[in-house]
């Protein structure tokens, strides 16, 4: 084979940092990806996978320093000794974050982009973004501005830009995770027909990959087992005993009926008849009755844009619904509107349930949002402040505030609290952000797509540790996956073009898991 | 939030050429600046606000008025105090507090302030921010300097929604017991301003490497010739438009000084 991507006796190591102990990653890492191939390197989280596609385009070490050793060819070209704008044309990569990447106010032009640096022609740009935004089917994205598009639709435009420009490698840093299922399974088809090298990195071995990856590695951060064709057995066991494949078999729809915990306990939170519009948006997002009962986790799912994100913000009190009202059960810091919702229970008794009116405030205070990018949330300097900043705000003793940090640093692995988080890995940072909510002992924890970045044992955790807090708690977790949902969730509720499906979700989770697999 | 600044629109002023509406905005920015009588002064601004109204409608127009509205105060406020001559109109003991030299300079300050404000928005309302830099490029602008001014277009409402997202994110710290300031408790209320503003300061910083990688990794930097995804329409094609400007920029003159 003559590979299009090859790696030999690849090692690592960051600068040193007074705050940070460095370690050396990779362990002669070596491996290669032929021409044509979708390649999947499987990997858990802080494992390098994000260094490794940087040092692939050559942006490390040149923006980062320290040393590397090894050799990286792409097309039989050293990417070490040419500059990244000079590889253009042989790879081509896509970032973990895609906010990070995004460069122009306009969706066309983001495409053009590399094109235009290149120097092409007019018309054969234009007739390249064309045929980009055609293979990921983005018309309906056309003329609107990148930054302001969903997650998984800035996704979708940066693989548009790599389709524009056509580089024989195509490097997915987590790329496909956050891409609902349906959207995901169209583009893994469409890279297979490319033709060209697709390397995929990620820290989930999703079922779909074993239909269009030809090679897989699989990397715990010292050895690489590697197989061909399709993943066997053994590779499988040692997915699932690294924490990156989910063996989950018999996908059953949690419906949270009669006898559940959904059915039994009280409502914490309700939202009736929540009305919102994003302003100059066609989107609207409308949710007749909604409830989330103590100690119930329910998995939020829809495509992408179908305003999961924009209903948890609307329940966490970040954005005010242009009208309907939400209910929070009895409790401090609550309004004194008394809500009595009448429910007639499944022996036709009636069940009267003392609510509260909460205003934006009251919602700020009683839920957790755990952003999808936690760097939006962790603004302090290190460890430490982070976790103790909300406790401060209560006033809670000094001794109080140590002890709860020096738990809660032990529960969700967070090593020096002294580390500035801006030095952590992405994982790192995710357990930081649920920790520092698993501290304020919120009622209502909302988790929205956070387990991008993170390998499925790595969420699990994080879930069981938010959910063993001794308050009452009830928990909505928004993501695309199926499997996921159906082994954490005790309910399931489905959201399709800013509305809940009422008429037969049972059915529609079927479609979605017939996708997935 | 304002999170883009071009609007849908088919108004003439959305389809007038970039290259003719950058020519009415220096022509019109430096009329506000002209020795010019009050009275004539806002019939310039009126002009102005009434085309500005037929194109983005009157709410559209009166968003940017009332972000400036403290600005406004301000002036009307302490210019008075400044001008001590003319005819006084109002005094306490001492101290000259209005004339009509002050209230003259006011009016001046408050039309121009307002003039340019609703010029300039309207321009990057009916504008899309890639035709302003074509057109910019058209007139002499380098292809780096272009990519600049378009990477500080996207980035002004990143650093925004980034502004945004750590107020609800300060405000996601609160808990049932979270003791909050009063509202007149401004140093609090400050600081807690301050440590908002020294995260997005923190985030910007951050995101200066890895725009750097994201621009190397499209492209930017190498020695190749630039191309182009749009083009403009050819010269030939922009004269009505440009007669159609000059008559009504010697109207304007035409009124102001005769």
């Amino acid at each position: 084979m003559n590979p299009v991507l090859s790696v030999s006796d690849l090692n690592f190591t960051y600068p040193e940092y007074s705050s940070v102990k460095n370690r050396t990653l990779y362990n002669n890492l070596t491996f290669v990806a032929g021409k044509g191939e979708i390649v999947l390197f499987l990997a858990p989280p802080e494992s390098g996978k994000t260094t490794l596609s940087r040092i692939i385009t050559s942006l490390i070490p040149r923006y980062t320093g320290g040393i590397l050793d090894g050799k990286i060819t792409v097309c039989g070209t050293d990417v070490q000794s040419e500059k990244p704008y000079n590889l253009n044309e042989k790879i081509g990569i896509v970032f973990q974050d895609p906010e990070e990447q995004i460069l122009t106010p306009l969706v066309e032009n983001e495409i053009g982009f590399t094109l235009e640096t290149a120097g092409i022609d007019y018309d054969e740009i234009e007739k390249r973004v064309e045929s980009a935004v055609d293979f990921m089917e983005i018309d309906n994205l056309k003329g609107k501005n990148p930054a302001l598009l969903s997650g998984g639709e800035k996704r979708k435009v940066l693989i548009s830009c790599l389709a524009a420009s056509d580089p024989e490698l195509w490097v997915l840093d987590e790329t496909l995770e956050e891409i609902d299922p349906v959207a995901r399974k169209k583009i893994l088809e469409k890279l297979k027909k490319s033709g060209k090298t697709i390397l995929i990195l990620t820290s989930k071995m999703l079922d779909i990959y074993k239909n269009y990856c030809s090679r897989f590695y699989l990397f715990n951060g010292r050895d690489l087992v590697s197989e061909e064709g399709a993943p066997g057995k053994i590779f499988m066991e040692k997915a699932e005993s690294a924490g990156v494949f989910l063996n989950h078999e018999k996908i059953v729809y949690p419906s949270g009926g009669e006898g559940s915990v959904s059915d039994r306990k009280e409502v914490l939170i309700r939202a009736e008849n929540i009305r919102y519009r994003y302003p100059e948006s066609t989107f609207s997002l409308s949710v007749d009755d909604f409830e989330l009962r103590k100690g119930e986790v329910v998995a939020l799912l829809g495509h992408n844009g179908s305003g999961k994100s924009t209903f948890a913000k609307i329940l966490s009190g970040l954005i005010k619904p242009e009208s309907g009202a939400i209910y929070l059960s009895c409790g401090n810091g609550v309004n004194e509107v008394i809500h009595k919702a009448d429910k007639d229970d499944a022996a036709g008794k009636k069940d009267v349930e003392l609510l509260k009116y909460a205003d934006l405030l009251a919602l700020n205070r009683n839920t957790a949002y755990l952003f999808q990018n936690p760097d939006y949330q962790l603004f302090l300097p290190t460890v430490k402040d982070e976790l103790s900043y909300g406790l401060k705000g209560e006033k809670a003793a000094k001794s109080v505030i140590s002890e709860k940090i020096r738990r809660a640093s032990g529960m969700f692995r967070l090593e020096d609290p002294e580390t500035p988080p801006s030095m952590m890995s992405y994982g790192a940072r995710k357990r930081l952000q649920a920790a520092i909510y698993y501290l304020l002992e919120k009622k209502i924890i909302l988790i929205d797509e956070a387990d991008s970045g993170l390998s499925f044992d790595d969420y699990v955790s994080i879930l069981d540790k938010l959910d063993s807090s001794s308050s009452p708690h009830a928990i909505l977790v928004i993501t695309h996956d199926v499997k996921l949902s159906a082994k954490i969730a005790d309910r399931i509720v489905m959201m399709k073009n800013g509305e809940i499906i009422t008429e037969d979700p049972e059915k529609e989770f079927e479609k979605l898991v017939n996708t997935t697999f | 939030m304002i999170t883009e600044t071009y609007h849908e629109g088919t108004s003439f002023i959305h389809r007038m050429d970039p290259r003719v509406k950058i020519i009415h905005l220096v022509f019109f920015s430096v009329v506000f600046f002209l020795p010019v009588s009050v009275p004539k002064y806002y019939a310039v601004f009126f002009l102005i606000f009434v085309s500005s109204c037929t194109s983005s409608g009157l709410k559209n127009v009166i968003k940017p008025v009332k972000v400036i509205m403290p600005l406004i105060f301000l002036i009307m406020v302490l210019t008075p105090l400044f001008h001590p001559e003319g005819n006084v109109l109002f005094r306490a003991g001492d101290y000259i507090l209005l004339t009509s030299s002050g209230v003259s300079e006011t009016l001046l300050l408050v039309g121009r302030f307002l003039g340019i404000t609703v010029l300039f928005f309207i321009f990057l309302r009916t504008t899309r921010i890639d035709d302003f830099i074509l057109a910019l490029r058209f007139f002499g602008l380098s292809h780096k300097n272009a990519v600049v001014i378009t990477i500080t277009v996207r980035y002004i409402p990143y650093l925004m929604s980034v502004y945004l997202n750590t107020v609800d994110a300060h405000k996601m710290r609160l808990t049932v017991n979270t003791l909050l300031p009063g509202r007149w408790n401004f140093p609090a209320r400050f600081r807690n301003l301050l440590s908002v503003l020294t995260s997005v300061l923190i985030q910007a910083v951050k995101g200066i490497p890895v725009l750097a990688m994201a621009l190397e990794t499209r492209g930017f930097g190498r020695m190749s010739g630039r191309g182009r995804l749009k083009s403009m329409r050819g010269i030939k094609e922009l004269i009505p438009d440009l007669i159609l400007s000059l008559m009504v920029f010697l109207g304007i003159l035409y009124y102001i000084f005769i």
